[in-house]
């Protein structure tokens, strides 16, 4: 995998904490905390905003990638959001 | 039932959202219906038979079966109506009053947070579950378990052939956008009837949401429906 541009880093820490209301800086965001552990953000709130990601970006997340490990911080998040969409070419 | 302590103005059916996401806005309607009855509006909220307090089981639910029991509640508060009726549907109860109500029995519709395709929603149900590990396991008898209803195979095939409601809507209509932007709206809400609350989704929470804004946007576009 290429590395992952800042921009898009950025901009996905910037759909995370206005799509989950987060009281944080998306510049802030520690990429490798645990969203729900470290950020009080619930499952259900954190699936919720993973099918906002496949509408904003156009990209559809194979249900066996769903699950909550794979999306609980923001680089795994920005690591397959990266991967679908340089899958895509 | 929440009644006006005065001659009603107008008469409001709620269509409750199924499954799990009915858990989140019991107390959001609770507190619409007693705002409401303070400005005049008799407000139904009802089960669909098998959910709520309603008897039956949520696995004998069809498509047929929520539309029919949409039009039981429509018809009954009809009965007792002074004014103009309103359906409020809320999630894939929105579809459900869409399908149900009429231009003889329905002035209007409004709309929370409508499913407008529900087997993309069905799948999304599946999905979530899979996602907080709860899983949406095929029972032995059939079915799909999701959070624990059962969703008969029946029912499931009914909401995948449903397909997306594109078409233009019989009565005048409102909508509240809630949470992340939708990507559509039903045609028809015009854009001088459409609220966007960016707030959580209260069918998705499990602790105690502030309703005050949804409550004062619905009153406000229940006046402009009626005006």
């Amino acid at each position: 995998m290429s590395q992952i541009p800042e921009d898009l880093r950025l901009r996905i820490a910037e759909i995370l904490v206005d799509r989950l209301f987060l009281d944080v800086d998306p510049g802030q965001i520690d990429p490798q905390e645990s969203l729900t552990q470290n950020y009080g953000v619930d499952s259900v709130r954190l699936f919720d905003f993973v099918v906002g990601l496949e509408e904003d970006f156009a990209v559809s997340f194979e249900d066996e990638e769903l699950t909550l490990e794979n999306f609980d911080s923001l680089a795994r998040i920005v690591a397959r959001t990266q991967a679908k969409l340089e899958a895509q070419g | 039932m929440y009644e006006p302590g005065r001659d009603a103005r107008g008469a409001l059916c709620v269509g409750l959202p199924l499954a799990e996401e009915r858990k989140g806005c019991v107390r959001v309607v609770h507190e619409l219906g007693v705002t409401l009855a303070g400005s005049g509006w008799r407000t139904l909220v009802f089960d669909y038979a098998g959910t709520g307090e309603s008897p039956g089981s949520f696995r004998d639910l069809t498509w047929a079966s929520l539309v029919a029991d949409a039009q039981a509640a429509l018809a009954w508060l009809r009965e007792r109506a002074q004014g103009p009726t309103v359906v409020l549907g809320i999630r894939a109860g929105a579809r459900v009053m869409l399908e149900a109500a009429s231009a003889d029995t329905a002035q209007a519709a409004l709309l929370w947070a409508p499913v407008l395709d529900p087997g993309l929603w069905l799948r999304d149900l599946r999905r979530r579950s899979r996602f907080r590990g709860t899983g949406a396991q095929a029972p032995a008898n059939g079915g799909w378990d999701v959070d624990g209803y059962l969703f008969s195979d029946r029912l499931c095939a009914d909401l995948e052939g449903l397909g997306p409601r594109t078409d233009a809507l019989d009565l005048p209509c409102a909508l509240v956008h809630i949470g992340r932007p939708s990507p559509g709206s039903p045609p028809g809400c015009a854009a001088d009837r459409t609220v966007h609350l960016a707030t959580p989704g209260f069918w998705l929470e499990t602790e105690v949401v502030d309703s005050a804004p949804l409550v004062r946007a619905s009153e406000h576009l229940l006046e402009k429906l009626v005006s």
